[in-house]
């Protein structure tokens, strides 16, 4: 960093507003966890045009640069990893819109989120993201790190409440993207990127009506097998509750020495549940849960009847973190995500890496989407009990990830489990995402070093494939799809897919057609978890047949195959995006790429699967699909009439290009239009 | 890099201590783990949106400080300094990190560091210690201002040439009497006094009125009362790290007041009765007076619980009819070092809500600071304002006519905020409002 450029800065953004003095470097070396390292200078500015000219002048010097929220975040994601500028984004704060009409807010992304929800309870309205940190973090950190909360299980997450953005690309152009726009969902791709492709600078947010009636329970069981099991018997019911939070007995000691919510000390694990909507319908379902919680042998349930009593029950739950904070200087939230039904599995074995370690550990998780935070406590002067804290909370990670989960359901990656990510990915999935990250950043300048492992060392293939989950393809006839499009792309062929045909589109003349109708196997209904993996070639009927015995539900409409489907983005409310948790698709040029797991929540890497879904077979193969279903059938399914392919943005191309030099991907969809602003 | 030369170390260490004091501070730093939670709560954070004017990046610069890591412990003197000490931040942290004390802790480091200006020397060693030297300064400066020579040095812009807190302070005080409680009561306490009048500095110097309406009150209670002889509270020794000067006042006041051994301590100014109720904390390495503190700090009360608890004796009952002088709506801001502080809420809301002919109207953002700070609003006009500005707009939010509080420094903080906004909304001390409500001959 030069003085001239920091003088540029000045000179931008007014004097007071660049903060380079050493103490001011020293707490903008920080976020909520354990990383550190100083940047160079630190930019206040207070409007997007000014944000928008930090990264222009970051971009000419060559400067490396973070975009920065509450500092909230617990791996390490807004940390100045590379020195350079910190773009504090704290004093874009305005909430610009509000639209009770159409439900949706736009929002400056250093809003507070618990400023928002605010601004829109006497409104009757909330935004439904609700991570711990609510209290500080910001919508634009929220955004960047594809934030939960407790009552994600039945509203979804960030992602799916985001519904446009606005965002200095580094570059230093601007891109507007919204979810309904045609063509490459680069919203959802900027959810949960941790500010490694761009700066958001607004965010469209989605709104809900307050809720008439909330219910809450809690329930004590002699095992946490029982309490994990009464989960899975509710959901199976048909219930979504909104939250579902298990607590071991260790955390339900400490935090009754801590706030005495009056928890039950005798059980093994206890189970809070709360539901809402309508008074009638919150009511009966919180009648039924106590049945299930009765059946599955609970000891006690307690109804919250006033406002005061479930507060009381919420705040055992809220005390878990504080009643670790008072007992050591550091706590460590680890973050993994594993199919529900394996948190006793996955809760034996993380216990007995504490154990080994002797380290003090309590334990929640959001049980209804299998996501646990083991809490440990430590002091981090202690070098020697910090290294052993940081490697039993990654070993931790690895039995997520060897029980098909995930390395974070609500964190992220940050520099904290960038090697981790190796466990999740294969190769060739971790070289798509730095060309991903390319495209946007060639100069590597935004929030650099995060989120993906360092490719210089690229474990050996031999080693990657002990390590990492199924690499290529399932079936024989998904097997033959790489060799099929090296060749093609030797030839400079065109290729075209081709799932059922229902679309009726004729083979370009030239090109070879690769049918994918034969991909057509169930591969994984997982029940207990309400998750199907799926070849892309099957029908959506047959998926729907066969889940009908089950008593479990897609909620896909249209006709053709589940590839087909996607790529043309024809089954659209509800969303596809919300439902598709995994992926694995053939790029043109052979490698093939695996996305997502059989879980809930997940935002390790970035949520690239989203680019898929409505690129009409133009970035890859689709091979197999992972979907979330549910105890009921959709209330209201729409398919789109007649999907028409779309005409690219300029960024829509570079990617694209990256991907596919030689234009060899149903290109004719590509090359259909003329160009879009 | 060439701005790295001064680079701290952002590694931490176990810091090299030998102070006990030093010791205590540092382990209540270290459990600030950065969760961040406070920052969104904090006035100077919400106002610049500045990490380092955050509960978190204060504690963590202290933090470095003990630790060695800041190559000169003034670098962090713009985060301490500008902390309002409100205690905010306490009560939301999960692990109740003080950075109040800690920031008092990190200004009297940086005093130590590059030594005391002599004017603050002077004001808190020599002046504040004796009130017949304090006393007549104060008059001739008030008598200046009443003459206009501040107004006018100031619209010629020469005050904020000399000093531009000097001149912000002369831009908000609107009251300079010159007659100060101390001689208007004349009524010293007797040793068997149920209960004595602590001559809290903003009543005695800038509101007597205030104190006067205090002890109509305290006359209508028919508790044997007078007032004490004491000195200032020390809190601005606290205030700007000149602890020494703290324990100097603080011990004058504890021997003064045991001269009422069975006396309540009666203090009509949350930031004074906060500090008397905290003198033990002065007292950390000497047990002996720690002790005695205590035994203060035990029979002290604030004026609103005092209030309450004889609200049937001194006021007139909700049902009584209305004073002619009573509020239509009124609302109230809590002084800090009462809510957090002394963790006093409920009993200014109880009295207001009882009170016959006004109804009460609870004030938005009650939990925030209004940025007065006793003598930060004029060393830190900009921030103040910036805080301060929030209050104004939740005060007029509710649209009520009268705002009460209970500390003098917020009393002329709010003032200041509400004339600047041209608005008629009355500031008034809670004291002087329930004097309006005073139960007499005839009215119960």
């Amino acid at each position: 960093m030069t003085p001239s450029f920091v003088d540029k800065l000045r000179a931008a953004l007014g004097p007071e507003n660049v903060l380079t003095a050493p103490a001011s470097l020293l707490v903008y070396s920080y976020d909520g966890a354990l990383d550190k390292n100083l940047p160079g200078a630190v930019a206040l500015p207070r409007s997007a045009e000014e944000a928008a000219a930090c990264v222009r002048l970051a971009a000419e010097a060559g400067v490396p640069y973070t975009a920065r929220g509450a500092g909230t975040n617990l791996c390490g994601g807004s940390v100045p990893a590379a020195g350079g500028l910190v773009i504090h984004l704290a004093r874009l704060n305005r909430i610009l819109e509000i639209n009770r009409d159409n439900l949706r807010a736009w929002v400056e992304p250093g809003v507070v989120n618990l400023h928002l929800q605010n601004a829109l309870a006497p409104l009757g309205l909330f935004y439904a993201p609700d991570p711990a940190s609510q209290k500080a973090s910001t919508l634009g950190g929220n955004v960047g790190t594809n934030a939960g909360g407790p009552r994600c299980l039945r509203h979804g997450v960030t992602t799916n409440h985001v519904l446009a953005l606005e965002a200095v690309l580094p570059g230093g152009e601007l891109l507007r993207c919204s979810v309904e726009d045609a063509g490459y969902d680069f919203t959802g791709l900027l959810v949960g990127s941790e500010g490694t492709l761009g700066v958001v600078t607004k965010i469209q947010v989605k709104l809900l009506p307050l809720p008439e009636d909330v219910q809450t329970l809690l329930a004590a069981f002699p095992s946490l097998e029982a309490a994990v099991q009464t989960v899975t018997d509710v959901i199976s019911a048909g219930i979504l509750p909104t939250a579902l939070e298990v607590m071991d007995k260790t955390t339900v000691h400490s935090v009754e020495a801590f706030v005495g919510a009056g928890y039950p000390l005798d059980a093994e694990a206890v189970l809070l549940v709360e539901t809402d909507g309508p008074r009638a319908r919150a009511a009966a379902e919180a009648e039924k849960i106590a049945d299930v919680c009765r059946a599955n042998g609970a000891s006690s349930v307690r109804r919250a009847a006033t406002p005061e009593e479930r507060q009381k029950l919420w705040e055992g739950r809220r005390g878990a973190y504080p009643a670790m904070a008072r007992l050591a200087p550091n706590v460590l939230v680890e973050d993994g995500v594993v199919p529900r039904q394996l948190l006793p599995e996955a809760v034996r074995r993380i216990r007995a890496i504490a154990a080994r370690e002797r380290l003090r550990m309590g334990l929640i998780a959001h049980a209804g989407d299998g996501n646990l935070h083991p809490n440990l406590a430590f002091d981090e002067r202690d070098a020697e009990e910090t290294r052993r804290v940081k490697a039993a909370g990654y070993e931790m990670l690895k039995v997520c990830v060897d029980l098909g989960g995930s390395i974070s359901g609500e964190h992220g990656i940050g520099v904290d489990k960038r090697e981790a990510m190796r466990w999740l990915f294969t190769p060739a999935t971790l070289r798509f995402f730095r060309r991903v990250k390319e495209v946007f950043d060639p100069a590597n300048l935004c929030n650099p070093d995060k989120l993906i492992p360092l490719a210089e060392a690229e474990a050996p293939a031999e080693t990657a494939a002990s390590a990492a989950p199924a690499a290529g393809p399932r079936s024989p006839e998904a097997s033959a799809l790489p060799d099929f499009l090296r060749a093609a792309k030797k030839d400079r062929r065109p290729v075209f897919i081709r799932g059922l045909g229902t679309k009726n589109v004729p083979v370009p003349p030239g090109a070879r057609l690769l049918e994918t109708a034969r991909l057509n196997k169930i591969l994984d209904h997982d029940r207990p978890n309400f998750t199907v993996t799926v070849e892309a070639g099957v029908a959506l009927e047959d998926l729907k047949a066969a889940l009908a015995g089950a008593g479990q539900f897609v909620h896909v409409s249209g006709a053709g195959s589940l590839g087909g489907i996607l790529s043309a983005r024809s089954s659209r409310r509800p969303a596809l995006r919300d439902q598709v948790i995994g992926l694995a698709a053939v790029l043109p040029d052979g490698d093939c790429v695996r996305l997502g797991a059989k879980v809930m929540k997940n935002v390790a890497g970035y949520d690239a699967l989203k680019l898929f879904i409505g690129a009409w077979g133009t970035l890859g193969v689709l091979t197999e699909v992972t979907l979330r279903l549910f105890p009921f059938p959709p209330e209201d399914p729409q398919a789109e009439p007649a999907p028409r392919p779309f005409a690219p943005t300029a960024l829509e191309r570079r990617l694209k290009r990256a991907l596919d030099p030689e234009g060899i991907l149903n290109n004719v969809f590509f090359e259909d239009g003329h160009g879009r602003e | 890099m060439d701005e790295n030369k001064n680079a701290p170390d952002i590694r931490t260490r176990p810091a090299d201590l030998s102070s006990a004091t030093d010791k205590s501070r540092y382990d209540e730093s270290l459990h600030c783990n950065r969760c961040g939670f406070c920052t969104s709560f904090c006035p100077t954070y919400l106002a610049t949106g500045d990490e380092g004017l955050s509960p978190r990046g204060r504690n963590q610069a202290f933090r470095a400080m003990l630790e060695g890591r800041l190559k000169d412990p003034a670098e962090a003197e713009r985060l301490f300094s500008t902390c309002l000490l409100c205690g905010i931040c306490t009560s939301v942290c999960f692990a109740e990190v003080p950075t109040a004390k800690l920031m008092s802790a990190g200004r009297e480091k940086i005093l130590e560091s590059r030594g005391e200006p002599w004017f603050l020397k002077l004001v808190l060693r020599v002046l504040l210690p004796r009130p017949r030297l304090l006393e007549p300064l104060l008059k001739l400066a008030f008598l200046g201002k009443r003459l206009g020579l501040g107004r006018l040095l100031n619209r010629a812009g020469l005050l904020r040439r000399v000093s531009p807190k000097l001149a912000a302070a002369e831009e908000m005080s609107e009251t300079a009497p010159l007659r100060f409680l101390r001689s208007r009561l004349r009524r010293p306490a007797a040793a068997d006094a149920e209960v004595v009048q602590f001559l809290a500095c903003g009543p005695n110097y800038l509101k007597p009125e205030v104190g006067e309406a205090t002890a109509r009150l305290l006359a209508a209670s028919g508790a044997r009362f007078g007032c004490a002889q004491n000195v200032c509270c020390g809190l601005p020794g606290v205030s700007f790290g000149d602890m020494d000067a703290a324990r100097a006042l603080a011990k004058k006041n504890i021997v003064e007041l045991e001269k009422y051994p069975a006396a309540a301590v009666l203090v009509d100014d949350s930031s004074c009765a906060a500090a008397v109720k905290d003198y033990p904390g002065l007292f950390e390495t000497e047990p002996a007076w720690r002790d005695r503190a205590e035994a203060l700090a035990r029979r002290t009360r604030d004026f609103s619980e005092w209030a309450l608890a004889e609200r049937e004796k001194i006021l007139r009952a909700p049902s009584a009819p209305a004073p002619a002088a009573a509020p239509l709506q009124v609302t109230y801001h809590d002084p800090c070092k009462a809510r957090y502080g002394q963790k006093i809420t409920d009993p200014p809301r109880l009295l207001l809500r009882a009170l016959p002919g006004a109804e009460y109207r609870e004030l938005p953002e009650a939990d925030q600071c209004c940025g007065g700070g006793g003598t930060y609003s004029f060393v830190h006009p900009d921030i103040s304002r910036a805080v301060l500005d929030r209050k104004i707009r939740n005060i007029l939010s509710t649209g009520a006519g009268t705002v009460a509080t209970c500390s003098v420094s917020c009393l002329l903080q709010v003032e200041f905020g509400l004339r600047r906004a041209s608005s008629t909304v009355e500031a008034v001390h809670l004291a002087s409002l329930l004097s309006r409500f005073l139960r007499g001959p005839g009215v119960t």
